[in-house]
């Protein structure tokens, strides 16, 4: 049946098709549909996960030819890496669309919403670099609109700034890609950007220098590392909720993704070579995050600080080149995709309340609104890696495998742990705890109940029982490891199938 | 190691109860009942769940101490695994949720269900009516859950649950009034400061792990830990066991992470009690005990131990001596107290420490619930200088505050004498004579500061005579456990009556006969009366000079000898550490935050702009080119003729 | 001899013919007929397209026929070219409606002179001559002079069309003598003759048949607006109304290339790094003049107009690298030239839709708010700003990634790196409108309802669909026309005609 047969492509095209019937709807029926929709896609997603097998290989491939001169196919597969990244986005999908239940915005907020979706879950789908390139820049578009247009005071500034910083990224990764593809040609005699075919390919010192750092490019403005990350604060804090959640919780770690996906395993000397130096940028977005979070007076742009921060984590992890430090780096990813998500979902509430986003304007809600409080407890406990919640599996393989592979990122990055604990407590307490100020506020609406409380269950759950997903991730973390040194030991090097648990489990250096 | 599932039934107990008074304290506050006349729960069922749970954990420990007692000094222990928590592949990261069940764990499971529950119920009478009710016995369970985790794990990172639980609750508990900013604000504080000890222990697990990996050891598993450190060199396990040694500074207030704890006293008394007192704070110590195999690798690491220790409690004695107010007088001895079990692990007295740790647990316990007491019976008031001539109104609480007092100041024949001694003894013994005078030297004090607290609360005059008269005795609920532990704080001496009295010192044997500390076996020092008559007649003395001072009816609070005016005023402003962390680190980093949002920030913002800026600048210079002027036009094309077959012929291009 | 072949090239001109002579005397008479003009060009234009497509239909495997001795060609790569301009001037036809009449320029002698350019557009695709060639500019350059000054009412037409009128004449002046000294050189106007004589030309002739084609790509410049022979065109494109401008836009240029394609691939194939070298500076010069110059822009013709500078050089980049005689940077060119037809197409067709009297209010502040609106319009332009951005999945991207890919191919890399950066550069003031657009006030010509205007509508919507289907799609027309199942495969023939 074609539904299982093409499930990708169904998760890829469904919510970039079925949205644009939005336009034909009233507003009403419009918001509607769009939810069914993305919850049909979380549906799909849930299948696809349902029989993920936890193997290196290749699962759900499809590949159909899009333009056969080009040698353009639409390849489709997902491993342990990129599955959850999909769901992850499946399941933040109806809550954007929830967040934005009630404000009073246009049908085609909705449909970028859905595209947004559709758009993420095909760049983490694509083993084609050019549709990869493709969906990168589809990507980019709801994010754009959504900030530009329904975004707050100054989101012009903020939108431009970060589509351009984007584009300027992109544009140089695609200039990358398109040299790749002349050299698959010229190797192969036939039009193919294939990734497979790409990692048979094997390139001067020179070259891989220059490849992997146009592929850098694309990817260090996304995730974003330092100093690239001056388009964060704006478009987070101007971006409404319904697209923060999105471009925070899922679309900055596609930078993370890409690195493991393309930019090391294609260029795997330049990767591993200038990898101290990436963790070098990503240890300092770490501490230089979390200090300006502590000293921020808005609730919204400390998160978006705080996630600026946790995001140097992620990418120390899968820079650590060590089984751990991939494994948890991969899981911070969904922890912080929940973490993070609920977090702005929550100043997304407080806003609705204060009117403001201004951390002055909040104080002893806890008092008034018991179960909002209970929930913002958790999430930011969870955020700052409480055991037992999401964010400390993640952390601590992370720091595990960052202790490995140079001692001195653990120890400093190590005190990101100290100063989270410090601003989001400090959050916590100016918002919950102190005398209630005049007029008390409401608590939880069911909507809001509806929207938040999944992403507490997913802190707890996540934190109590990560196993079956860590053991579906483990295999491919260690296929890639493989693969890198597999490159690396010769030149080219197609993909090792079965991941041969005989090599070390980390890279030597 | 025998596998018995069971004893997980001990964490889960307290776990359930936990649970359900969430859910109370949840359900409670839902808008419907916040109305009044809303229906609650009523607090009875909150009492009964939160009590009788923690009494059935500690009833479970009770009979799995039976067996572990059984077949002590073989090394054995019972233990339980319940299957991975997380692990990263095979052959890689494995972290086990199992528990385990040896000789030291069941000494602290002991203490910290016992006196856990009895302050569970002391808990029930001074809490009664608050509106945060059900929430209380709520985090109090949870409390009482992540304590056990801790010392009953069998896996590090596991402990790291429980190590990381236990600060949270008290975080918790410490803002339970929440609507009042400071005592939130010392939550916060207790919280940070707690994790960059936190920090400190999940270095040194990775440095660990990293030391072992080579040889295919890597695991954190206690009951394989301790058979793999040959392969650890003296160095590495040097700056393991400081890394570990900073977690526990962070979780037991030792300089100079002891600045959390004397805010801590924010929280409810009995808060104070268990976790400030009792358990929380002695995880420390626990788990250099724990790891004793690995500090006893080093020379340099006990060494470190018993130098911080010895001077915290030196330290911290000094300003117990000066404090007005009656909580942190407790406050400022529990952080003295804890100095002196690790002065005692550094010198690897290891029984010894442990035999204070749970004496201590006793009188401080009691120490506090009696000063408890005293707030209760005063409606709340705990400044020393509204105090003074309550022993007729509050006999019974005096007793009980009076033995817990002397426990404190190491008075025979009290627990506290027994427990103390034998630490003094050993550091006297000990190759460091450091060790020796510090611990003489914070027995004067300690005698000194816990007689002048006993005096200037019952002894002479009222000084607030209104407040006086209205004190009561506590309720049942109250005095019960104090009775308790006033029993206990007397006789638990005997469990390691020391040898230099015609003792044989059971408890120390008990610990130390065993493998408990992974191999490594403690030898005590020679038996030498001069410590211990020396200790007493410090003891004494510390007495002595503090009724001269007290002894007399409203005596004022103040300086007892104006000549060391200045130093008195340091002291009580507990030697500046708390201005001194304000200033160095907290101001500044808040500083840098702003600076980095204005500044660098700002300076990469604009910084993308000037390229935007400069590409708008390069448009508008260029454009007057365009000047409309048909001539211009064709002398641009006829030059650019020109220039094109000059550039081509001359230049080229860049060579492809 | 057959003249069916040739109804692609017959078929405008004896249209504009019959137009000029079925002019009623009486002026006054003029409003109701023009319709039935209207109606009658675009038939004409229609025929010709239809005339182009029948020909390939029926010649899959390519069609080559030659008319008066070889200096007029009739094959696939003429067909195409003849094919695009007239479905360009269709567009224009349909989007002028009413559009001109408002504007008082609904003469008969629109349509006539648009078919008239359409038959020097078809002259030029299919010319082997010099000499047929240089007729073919002069017919189309003079349709287009009289098309820009058509709203005679207008100072700023009247002046664009006085420059484009000097300029044009100065312009074809460097062209013929550059066909007189290449004549000289090599004794012939024969685009395969010169090709053979070019060995054996004499070393006294070397130096002018070398002056002669430099000169001869300088008139080529000057047609395609390469800086620095671009000066005409922001004024005249400002000038020009903006359906008018949008015809000159697409079709003007790609007939323009396609004389180039011809006369570099057939006419002087060969060695001459010179030549590339000369083309190489004229790429860089036209990209980064016009991405720069048109950020300074406020009025979004003459923005358009430097970004079609910009475009130019693009295309310049694919022509150096076609210069290695490598076909698939010439196939890359064609599909760019189709595909930045339909999108400029399209933008022009969202200005005409948009513009106030003699095009005013097309200045970008006047824009604010059209996405409210005026949303098809608003997301219709936002499509083809796209698609010139070159942002996938449109047309442009498809255009832009086939001729950068051929520059790598042809060791053109850095020709290529220096192309992307320009791409970035024009990222910016292409984004500006979108941005301008969706703001929340509104000004100017948001304000106003221009629901009349069917014709301009009509076009910008079909054309933004067809930007997206070409991305998409990626230009499919499955089996539409045998031989090729889509526009790639088309140029490709078309190409392969010319080696």
């Amino acid at each position: 049946m074609i539904m299982t047969t093409h499930l990708l492509s169904w998760l890829v095209f469904w919510p970039l098709l079925a949205g644009l019937l939005v336009f034909g709807l009233s507003e009403r029926r419009a918001r509607h549909w769009a939810l069914v929709a993305s919850l049909a896609e979380l549906m799909l997603a849930t299948v696809m996960i349902a029989d993920f097998q936890p193997t290196p290989e290749w699962q759900y491939e499809e590949r159909w030819s899009w333009l056969v001169p080009l040698g353009l196919t639409v390849h489709l597969a997902v491993d342990g890496i990129s599955a959850y990244l999909v769901l992850g986005v499946a399941i933040l999908g109806p809550l954007a669309i929830l967040a934005s239940w009630r404000r009073d915005v246009g049908k085609a907020f909705f449909y970028w919403l859905l595209a947004f979706e559709g758009g993420m879950i095909g760049a983490l789908c694509s083993l084609d670099l050019l549709v990869f390139y493709v969906f990168w820049e589809i990507m980019l578009l709801p994010a754009f609109f959504l900030t530009g247009i329904w975004g707050g005071e100054h989101r012009i500034r903020a939108t431009v700034k970060f589509a351009i910083m984007t584009l300027v990224g992109s544009l140089t990764m695609l200039l990358a890609i398109l040299y790749v593809g002349v050299r698959i040609h010229a190797a192969t005699g036939a039009w193919s950007f294939d990734l497979g075919q790409a990692l048979a390919l094997s390139y001067t010192a020179d070259e891989e220098m220059l490849l992997f750092w146009a592929f850098m490019a694309a990817f260090a403005v996304k995730i974003p590392l330092f100093p690239l990350h001056i388009w964060l604060p704006g478009a987070y804090t101007e971006a409404p909720t319904g697209a923060v959640l999105l471009m925070s919780g899922m679309m900055a770690k596609l930078g993370a993704y890409g690195m493991v996906r393309f930019a090391i395993p294609l260029f795997p000397h330049a990767g591993v070579g200038s990898a101290e130096f990436l963790a070098f940028l990503a240890v300092v977005g770490i501490v230089y995050g979390a200090i300006i979070a502590l000293g921020q007076p808005d609730a919204k742009r400390l998160v978006a600080y705080s996630s600026f921060s946790h995001l140097g984590w992620i990418t120390l992890g899968l820079l650590s080149f060590d089984m751990e430090g991939l494994t948890g780096s991969v899981y911070q990813m969904l922890a912080h995709a929940v973490g993070t998500g609920a977090l702005f979902l929550i100043v997304g509430m407080l806003w609705d309340r204060a009117g403001s986003t201004a951390i002055e304007k909040f104080g002893g809600w806890a008092a008034t609104a018991p179960y909002l409080a209970t929930c913002l407890l958790i999430v930011a406990l969870g955020s700052i890696g409480l055991p037992g919640l999401a964010g400390f599996v993640g952390e601590f393989m992370i720091l595990l495998g960052a202790w490995g592979a140079w001692p001195w990122t653990a120890i400093v990055g190590g005190t990101g742990v100290v100063l989270g604990a410090g601003y989001m407590l400090l959050l916590v307490q100016r918002t919950l705890f102190g005398p209630a100020p005049g007029a008390p506020v409401s608590d939880l609406s069911w909507r809001e109940a509806l929207i938040i409380l999944p992403l507490v269950g997913l802190t707890i759950g996540m934190g109590v029982y990560p196993g079956p997903v860590l053991e579906r991730i483990a295999p491919s973390a260690r296929n890639f490891l493989n693969l890198v040194e597999a490159r690396r030991d010769t030149g080219s090097g197609a993909i090792p199938a079965g991941g041969g648990v005989s090599r070390p489990a980390r890279i030597t250096r | 190691m025998t596998e018995t599932p069971l004893i997980g039934l001990i964490p889960l107990f307290p776990l359930l109860g936990a649970i359900l008074n969430g859910a109370i304290a949840l359900y409670n506050a839902r808008p419907a009942a916040r109305l009044a006349g809303g229906w609650r729960i009523p607090d009875r069922i909150v009492s009964w769940i939160g009590v009788s749970l923690p009494l059935l954990a500690a009833a479970a420990a009770l009979a799995f101490a039976g067996t572990v007692l059984a077949d002590s000094g073989h090394g054995r222990g019972l233990t339980a695994s319940y299957g991975t928590w997380f692990s990263s592949a095979s052959g890689g990261l494995d972290v086990h949720a199992s528990l385990l069940l040896d000789e030291l764990s069941v000494v602290m499971v002991l203490v910290v269900a016992g006196i856990g529950s009895l302050i569970h119920l002391y808990s029930v009478g001074y809490l009664a009516g608050d509106k945060g009710y059900a929430r209380y016995f709520a985090y109090l369970n949870l409390f009482l859950f992540s304590m056990l985790v801790l010392v009953m794990a069998r896996d590090l990172v596991l402990m790291f649950v429980g190590w990381e639980g236990v600060g949270l609750c008290s975080y918790l508990l410490i803002g339970f009034w929440f609507d009042d900013r400071a005592k939130a604000a010392a939550g916060l504080k207790a919280f940070v400061v707690n994790r960059i000890g936190d920090l400190g222990f999940l270095l040194g697990l990775f440095l660990l792990w990293w030391t072992l990996r080579p040889f295919g050891l890597q695991t954190f598993d206690l009951a394989r830990l301790p058979s793999s450190m040959t392969v650890v060199s003296v160095e590495v396990a040097t700056a393991i066991a400081v890394l570990l040694f900073v977690g526990a500074t962070g979780k037991s207030a030792q300089i100079p992470l002891h600045v959390w704890l004397p805010d801590a006293m924010a929280g409810p008394t009995p808060v104070s009690a268990l976790i400030h007192a009792a358990t929380m704070v002695t995880a420390g110590v626990y788990m250099v005990s724990r790891m004793a195999f690995l500090f006893e690798i080093s020379d340099l690491a006990p060494l470190i131990v018993g130098t911080v220790g010895g001077a915290t409690a030196l330290v911290a004695a000094t300003v117990a001596c000066t404090q007005t107010n009656i909580k942190r007088v407790v406050a400022w001895s529990t952080v003295s107290q804890l100095g002196y079990m690790f002065l005692a692990l550094g010198a690897g007295a290891y029984g010894a420490g442990m035999f204070h740790l749970v004496s201590h647990a006793f009188f401080k316990g009691l120490f506090f619930l009696s000063a408890g007491a005293v707030i209760h019976a005063l409606h709340g008031e705990e400044d020393l200088a509204k105090m003074g001539g309550l022993w007729p109104k509050l006999r019974w609480t005096a007793i009980a505050f009076g033995i817990a007092a002397m426990a404190n100041a190491g008075l025979p024949p009290l627990s506290g004498f027994v427990s103390k001694d034998a630490i003094l003894v050993a550091a006297w013994g000990s190759e460091m004579p450091l060790f020796g005078i510090l611990g003489f030297v914070t027995a004067l004090l300690t005698a000194f500061y816990s007689t002048r607290l006993l005096l200037l609360v019952f002894a002479g005059a009222p000084r607030d005579p209104g407040l006086a008269d209205r004190a009561h005795e506590p309720p049942l609920a109250m005095g019960l456990p104090m009775a308790v532990l006033a029993a206990g704080a007397v006789v638990v001496g005997i469990l390691d009556w020391p040898r230099e009295l015609g003792g044989h010192e059971p408890f120390t044997h008990f610990l130390t006969s065993a493998a408990t500390f992974g191999g490594f076996q403690y030898h005590p020092p020679e038996h030498a009366i001069a410590p211990v008559a020396l200790s007493v007649a410090i003891v004494l003395a510390g007495i002595g000079a503090a009724w001269l001072r007290y002894g007399r009816p409203a005596a004022p609070i103040g300086t007892p000898w104006p000549a060391l005016g200045n130093w008195w005023a340091a002291a009580q402003a507990g030697w500046g550490f708390d201005t001194l962390f304000e200033r160095v680190i907290l101001r500044p980093l808040f500083w840098l935050g702003q600076a980095g949002f204005a500044g660098t920030d700002r300076f990469i913002d604009r910084a993308t702009d000037f390229v935007a800026r400069a590409y708008d600048l390069l448009a508008r210079t260029l454009r007057p080119l365009q000047n409309g002027l048909v001539r211009s036009y064709g002398y641009a094309m006829l030059a650019g003729l020109l220039l094109l077959i000059l550039a081509a012929s001359a230049i080229g291009r860049p060579a492809p | 001899m057959d003249f069916v072949p040739l109804l692609p090239l017959l078929a405008p001109i004896v249209g504009g013919l019959l137009i000029l002579l079925l002019i009623p005397p009486a002026r006054a008479k003029v409003g109701k007929a023009n319709k039935l003009v209207a109606a009658f060009g675009a038939g004409a234009l229609a025929v010709t397209l239809l005339a182009a497509v029948r020909h390939w239909v029926e010649n899959p495997s390519g069609f080559h026929e030659s008319y008066f001795g070889g200096a007029f060609l009739v094959d696939n790569f003429s067909l195409f070219f003849t094919g695009l301009a007239a479905a360009c001037g269709l567009f224009t036809v349909i989007a002028s409606q009413p559009y001109a009449a408002e504007e008082g320029m609904d003469h008969p002698e629109l349509y006539g002179l648009l078919l008239f350019a359409v038959s020097g557009m078809a002259l030029l695709a299919g010319g082997n001559d010099l000499i047929v060639l240089f007729l073919g500019v002069e017919i189309m350059s003079l349709a287009v002079y009289a098309l820009v000054g058509l709203r005679r009412g207008d100072k700023k037409a009247n002046e664009a069309t006085l420059k484009y009128v000097l300029l044009g004449a100065f312009s074809s002046a460097i062209l013929l003598y550059g066909i007189a000294l290449v004549y000289g050189a090599t004794g012939s106007t024969r685009l395969l003759e010169i090709t053979a004589y070019q060995g054996s030309v004499p070393g006294a002739a070397q130096s002018l048949y070398f002056i002669g084609l430099f000169m001869l790509v300088g008139g080529l410049a000057f047609k395609v607006a390469a800086v620095p022979f671009h000066m005409w065109a922001p004024d005249v494109y400002e000038g020009a109304a903006a359906p008018i401008t949008g015809f000159m836009a697409t079709a003007v240029k790609a007939a323009s290339f396609a004389l180039a394609l011809r006369v570099l691939l057939v006419g002087f194939s060969g060695e001459h790094a010179n030549l590339v070298d000369v083309l190489w500076w004229l790429a860089v010069l036209s990209m980064f003049g016009g991405n720069i110059l048109a950020l300074a822009q406020r009025n979004l013709k003459r923005m358009l107009a430097y970004s079609s500078i910009a475009h130019t050089g693009y295309l310049l980049v694919g022509l150096v690298a076609a210069s290695r005689a490598d076909p698939t940077a010439a196939t890359a060119m064609l599909v760019y030239l189709a595909a930045y037809a339909v999108t400029n197409l399209g933008a022009f067709a969202c200005l005409t839709y948009l513009a106030g009297r003699e095009d005013r209010g097309l200045f970008i502040n006047d824009w604010q708010g059209v996405a409210r609106t005026h949303p098809w319009i608003a997301l219709a332009l936002g499509i083809c700003l796209l698609s010139l951005i070159g942002f996938p999945p449109t047309a442009g991207f498809f255009g832009k990634y086939l001729l950068f890919t051929a520059a790598i191919k042809a060791a053109e890399t850095p020709l290529a790196v220096i192309a992307i950066l320009n791409s970035i550069l024009s990222v910016w003031y292409y984004l500006r409108v979108v941005v301008v657009m969706s703001m929340p006030t509104e000004t100017g010509v948001a304000a106003q309802d221009r629901a009349g205007r069917w014709g301009a509508g009509l076009g910008a919507v079909f054309a933004a669909i067809a930007v997206l289907w070409a991305g998409f799609g990626t230009f499919t027309l499955a089996g539409l026309l045998p031989g090729a199942q889509s526009l790639l495969g088309w140029a490709r023939l078309s190409i392969d005609t010319l080696f």
